[in-house]
Formats: C-alpha cells, structure tokens, sequence
C-alpha cells in the first residue's frame, strides 16, 4: 500500500529521473538536497525575445507531503522583478493556487492547481508567465505598474538589473 | 553546501575513475563528450570550446540539475558520474558575439520545446505537407477524414499547408475586407439550412457566431500561425483539465454529442445530398472518429510532456486523419474553439472564392485591382491549384451559391475596384444579368470544361491582360472593341457569335466580357450556333431577378434568431428590438439590458 506521501515521492523521483536524461529546454531541474525529494532547485534561463533574456534566475520548489494532491510554493532565490513575482521571490500564478473554488471569483477552478501539472509545466508556465505578465492581480505591485506604465523605461531597467546579477553569480 | 553529500555518495557508487559520456545541450546542437567523471568542469567547457570552434572560454555556462557549474568544481560533485546524463549549455551573449546566445524563440512565451518540435515543421514550409504535424494549427480545418468525397480537403490542405499563400490570401484587400465585414461572414454561416437550426438551438453558439468581434479576432488568430498554434496547445491543455475535473469528462460528451455531432451532421448531410454547397464541409470531415481519450495518459499519473494532447495520440498513428479527429474534437469542446474553427473553415472556401475574384478582378477591373490574382494565376501552382478548384463541383455550388444571395453580392461589389463599380455597380440591372450569366456559365459544362483547360485559360488570362491595357488606353470605348478581337484573337470559327451580339451599352465591360466567355465556350466546344445564342440570349433577357431588402428587412433576417429570443421573452415591439440588437451588435444579453434600461 502506498500512502499519498510515497505516491508523491515517487511521482517526484520519476519526474527528477525523467528530467534529468531528457532535459526540457528553457530550464534545468534537481534538488536542493539529494535527499529530500520534496525540495527542488530550478534554474530558470530568461526566455529569449524578453528583458529576461540571458538571465538564470535560481528558485526553490518547495512540495507539500499531499503533493499531488496540493501545489508546490515556488520562490525565486535570484531577485527577479516582475509583477507576478513578490518582493520575497514567492511565485503568484493561478496554477499553483490550492485547487477549488477562488474566494475572490478571479479563477476558474481549471486555472488552478491540478493534479495533472508536474514540475516542467509549472515551469512552463512560469517561463511562460515571464513573457507574459498577467497585470489583473500582480503580487509586486511596483513592478506591476512599471510594467504597466513605463515598460521600456523603468521597468526594463530593473528587470536588466536583476539579469546582470543573475550572472554575476556564475 | 550540498556537495558532501554527493561526493560520498560517489565514492561509494564507482570506483574513483570513470569515463562517462555527458551530452551538452544547447539551443541549437547537442554534443557529446567522453570525460572522466573526476575532471573538473572548466575541462569540460575546454573540450566543448574545441567542438565548438569557439575562443571565448568565459562565455560558456554548464547547467545541471538546476545548479550553475562552476570552472573549478569536478563533475561528480554535482553527481554527474552516469553516462547519458545531459547538461545544459548556454553561451551568455556579450562581448565578442552578440548573437550567438540567442535562441530561436518561436514565439515568446514559450521556450523551444522538444515535444512540440514537429509544430516546426508546419510553419517551415511546404515540405511537410504530407505528414500534417500533430499539432498544426491549421489541422483542424483540412479535415483528412477517411474516404469522403470531394478533394476540396485535399485542397484545402495543400492551401493550409502553406502559410505563405494563407497569408497572402489573408492579407489580401478583398479577404480584409471580407473578414471585417459581419454581414457578409454571416451571410457565409446562415446560408447553410442546417447550420441555422443549430444556431438556434444552440443559442450559445449563435452568440458567438453573431458576434462580429469574435469572429474576427477568430480571423486574426487564423492568420498568425504562431497565434494559432499557442491556441490549439493551450486548448488541449484545458481539456485534458475539464476532463480531469469531476464531471468533466461527461460535460465533454455532452458537448460533443449535443454541438459538435449536430455540427457535423449538418456537413455531412449537406455534402452528401449535395443539394447546396456547405462551406463548412472539409472542415468536419475529419471529426468522424469518436474522441477517445488516451490511456496512456489518465489523469493524476505522471506525465512528462509539457502539453499533452489528450485526444491525439489515441491510436499513436501520425497519419493526417487520426490528428485531425483530435484537434477536430477540440473545436467542439470549448466555445471559443468552435468559434474558431467555424468561421475558418468557412473562410477557407471563401478564400478560395475570394482568390479568384481577386484574380478577375485584377484582370478585368484595371490597374487598381490587387496584383496578387492574376501573378496567382499566371504561378503554374496556384494554377493548378485554381483548376482543381474549378473542377470541383463544391466550389461551383459555392460559388453559385454566393451569386444567388443579393447581400453577398452586393457586398463583392463594393470591394470591387471604382472604375469596374461604375460601370456595373450602380446598375442593379447589369449587376443581376451579370448574375445570372455567370450562373449560366458555371452550370454550362462546356464553360468548365474551358475553365479547367489550361490553354484556355491561358487565352483567357491573356484577354483579360489585353482588356486591362485596352482599357487604360482608351477607357470606354474598350469594351466595344473587345467582343470582336477577344473571340477572332483565340478563336476564329466564334467570330460570327462576337460579332453578332448587339453592341452592348458603354459600361457594360464585365457583362460583356463574361457574354463573351460563354458565348466562347459553347463554340469552343464545336456546339450548335443555338446554344451559342442561348446563352448570350439568356444574359440579355434576364434582368431583375436580385432581390431588393429594405435596411430593416434585412436587419431582421441577420438577427432572426436573436428576434425570435427576444420574442419569446415578451419584448414584441419588433422595431425596438431590432434597434437594440444593431446596437448591441447581435448580442442578446447587451440587448436586453438596452431593452430594459433604453
């Protein structure tokens, strides 16, 4: 009998395996600690034809024991501006939302966590997400209205900020 | 940090020196290199730079397992001590070469993909026609169902096929037009019987089909492949989510057996009967296989490819026809989706249609006509293409269809250039006669005959180049000269049906000019003089026949459904109603409010 954590540890394992020999473009994938399945490292390339571009922006996947049944938290280490990306680096996309109902009626209960996303959709949908910032509900509010406002301007300069120290880490 | 573990790990797994092989992956080549797991990772990136070619050691960055290799680390300390084992590289862009490091990104949301590679191939060119790509965004028109009449699907995929083509027919001044252009696109949709009972029982569906926004933006998606093609990923990612959702795989049959079936039914029928021509059929033809959902995928399992296709690879197969049952099936699973498949599908006849009357028009209508129909025509494979489509008797009754109904026409004859307008235009008589004619001529088998002759065609191409110049030399005298010298030019024994045909009215140029095919056709074709002066007596005395709709009448018949809603609810002042639905651009909901609060 497997119990949800095992289930989630595998489903984890087969992922980090499968990931590893066949490795998705856009990003590269382990862990933190070789022996805690449940934390992963990614590192995120800024998708090309963005201000991110050239940028490797570290983050953390942090996965419940329920995993997957409820989402992981993701969190950028790289400071990263963007307006779905809070000042502490936390993530704010629908998918990664607990599944049911938004109290706040913003989503439809597909837009958020599903069981059926593995780590290479979230970051898919998070590289995605860097092209393509959704400005309804930015979790960096500064960023947002950069964005919004000033995209070549302020916005680009701070984004090529975080991309210059992004590399300086290397 | 992390490293101590690994290492011990290592040490314990092989023995110290072992040769492995690490495939280095970049944007745009894979290598492989044979290294000793010990070496370190500057090594590494020197033996790279020398596959590479490149100079700049500084330049390249080694990513694995989500940690950036540094230069002085060993590759087992970051657990690379299997062989096959792959890490990434990317070579930073800056300093000596710019450009090197720039991916090609398809479109910017998403990041190349291994598993949407084949997407490549259908925006690359014509090359891979033949094995439609699983996810080509222009599968779901072209339909590639099994075994059903018609090469209009075949056609229509050659057309679909070649995004240059699509894109010129798109951009075309007539499609433009065309597609901005509610009232014409419905007049397309509604003139299918079928079609029309749907709406109505759907009224969902007519919302969307009666909104001129949707419909063009539908348009616009259809004209950017990468647009299409995000659409068609991101919609089979949503339904593999409703089917995931408790009741969502019933709510995906209901769909399907409650929209999508009708749907098809209504193509089907139509084609089979072939009592009138449905632009919509090569669109359905693909949907006849039942959905079926993968088994090698169910939900709550692993599942490594980023955006599966839930419904495509069911049978694993690649030919055309199982991938089209798939993305058919997404037409009906959403709204939007049907939304954009239907006018598409429609459209693609209508492009058909409005590549040739771009042609003759550039031919005929003078120098301000689009230059793209006749260097289609005069393109050996978009002539080909012209023919076959011209022998193919849905287009006829396409064609004929468009003819017969009066708003359509009357809106070909605003797209058609002033000089052309004018002279037959703003007479609703020659505008009928020519109507009629070219009705005449297309259920003439003789006039097909030579329109799907190449040499004729030919003759006629050359004619109406001729015509063209006559006319800018000498404006309206030309069409007088022409009977004579188009029917002796290419063909001798028709000169005495040119020269006995009455002298037309100046202006009447195009109603000449098309007198003067048929005329050419029935003796082209060694038949009696009779039928010669059958047909060009049926132009003459055919007049009238165009149906005159005051702005209200038709008003009610484009929002008929809506009127009857509406109706139903208990607004009966037609009038009303009608004004609010014009304002509301066919929506229901708007309207009523306007109902309500007006």
């Amino acid at each position: 009998m497997a119990t949800p954590t095992d289930q989630g540890a595998l489903l984890l394992k087969r992922q980090l395996m499968d990931l590893q020999k066949t490795p998705v473009e856009g990003f590269s994938a382990g862990l933190i600690d070789d022996d805690d399945i449940f934390s992963w490292e990614v590192m995120i390339m800024g998708p090309p034809d963005t201000f991110y571009e050239g940028g490797f922006f570290k983050a953390h996947l942090l996965f419940p024991k329920e995993y997957p049944q409820k989402p992981p938290k993701m969190k950028f280490v790289s400071e990263l501006w963007h307006p779905n990306i809070d000042k502490n680096g936390d993530v704010c996309i629908s998918i990664l939302h607990d599944p049911g109902e938004d109290k706040w009626g913003y989503e439809r209960p597909e837009e958020r966590w599903l069981p059926i996303h593995t780590v290479e959709t979230i970051i898919m949908s998070v590289i995605s997400m860097l092209a393509d910032p959704n400005d309804e509900s930015p979790a960096n509010v500064d960023a947002g209205k950069d964005w919004r406002n000033d995209y070549n301007g302020a916005f680009k300069k701070k984004v090529m900020k975080c991309v210059r120290k992004s590399q300086d880490c290397l | 940090m992390e490293v101590c573990s690994y290492q011990s790990h290592t040490k314990m797994a092989d023995q110290e020196e072992s040769k492995i092989t690490v495939h280095v992956k970049s944007t745009k080549q894979k290598i492989d290199i044979d290294i000793l797991s010990s070496e370190s990772v500057g090594k590494l990136k020197e033996m790279l730079k020398e596959k590479l070619g490149d100079e700049n050691k500084g330049e390249l960055c080694l990513i694995f397992a989500g940690k950036i290799l540094k230069d002085e680390e060993t590759l087992e300390s970051h657990g690379l001590v299997k062989t096959g084992l792959t890490v990434h590289l990317v070579i930073r862009p800056g300093k000596a070469q710019g450009s090197a490091a720039t991916p090609v990104g398809q479109n910017s949301g998403t990041s190349t993909n291994s598993s949407t590679a084949p997407s490549e191939a259908g925006t690359g060119g014509g090359s891979g026609l033949p094995q439609a790509p699983p996810l080509n965004p222009f599968a779901m028109f072209g339909g590639g169902g099994a075994g059903l009449p018609g090469d209009m699907q075949g056609q229509m995929q050659q057309l679909m096929a070649n995004p240059e083509m699509m894109r010129q027919i798109l951009e075309s001044p007539m499609m433009q037009s065309f597609m901005s252009n509610p009232d014409a696109l419905q007049s397309v949709l509604t003139s299918n019987p079928q079609m029309q009972q749907l709406m109505e029982r759907n009224p969902e569906l007519s919302h969307i089909l009666n909104n001129p926004d949707l419909m063009r933006q539908a348009m616009e998606m259809a004209s950017n492949p990468s647009a299409m093609r995000e659409l068609m990923r991101s919609q089979d990612r949503q339904l593999s989510n409703i089917e995931s959702l408790p009741g969502g795989f019933n709510a995906l049959a209901r769909m399907y057996s409650e929209i999508q079936e009708p749907m098809m039914d209504a193509a089907q029928e139509t084609l089979q009967q072939q009592i009138q021509n449905n632009p919509f059929a090569a669109l359905f033809q693909g949907q006849q296989n039942p959905p079926q959902p993968d088994p090698a995928a169910p939900p709550g399992t692993t599942n490594t490819s980023p955006l599966p296709n839930p419904w495509g690879g069911a049978t694993g197969g690649s030919n055309s026809g199982n991938q089209s049952s798939g993305s058919g099936n997404n037409t009906g699973g959403s709204g939007s989706g049907q939304n954009a498949a239907t006018p598409l599908g429609g459209s693609g006849q209508a492009n058909l249609l409005a590549q040739m009357m771009a042609g003759a028009q550039a031919g005929s209508g003078g120098a301000s006509g689009p230059p793209s129909g006749l260097s289609m025509l005069s393109n050996p494979a978009y002539r080909e293409m012209y023919m076959q489509t011209m022998q193919n008797p849905q287009t006829r009754q396409m064609m004929l269809q468009m003819m017969r109904n009066p708003a359509f026409m009357q809106q070909m004859m605003q797209n058609l250039p002033p000089s052309l307008r004018q002279s037959v235009g703003n007479d609703p008589e020659a505008l009928s006669r020519m109507v009629q004619q070219s009705e005449h001529m297309l259920n003439n088998p003789q006039m097909l005959e030579m329109m799907s002759n190449p040499q004729a065609m030919e003759g006629m191409m050359r004619m109406m180049e001729g015509y063209q110049q006559m006319v800018n030399a000498s404006g309206s005298g030309a069409p007088n000269l022409l009977g004579g010298l188009g029917s002796t030019a290419s063909n001798p024994s028709s000169t005495t049906s040119g020269s006995t045909t009455p002298a037309p009215p100046p202006g009447a140029g195009m109603a000449q000019l098309l007198q003067m095919l048929s005329s050419q056709s029935a003796t082209g074709a060694n038949q009696s003089p009779s039928t010669s002066a059958d047909t060009t007596g049926g132009g003459g005395g055919g007049g009238g026949g165009g149906e005159e709709l005051s702005p209200e009448e038709r008003l009610a018949r484009r929002y008929r459904v809506q009127l009857n809603i509406l109706e139903g609810m208990g607004f009966l002042e037609r009038t009303a109603n009608l004004q609010a639905l014009m304002e509301a651009n066919g929506d229901i909901n708007t309207a009523i409010d306007k109902l309500l609060n007006g």
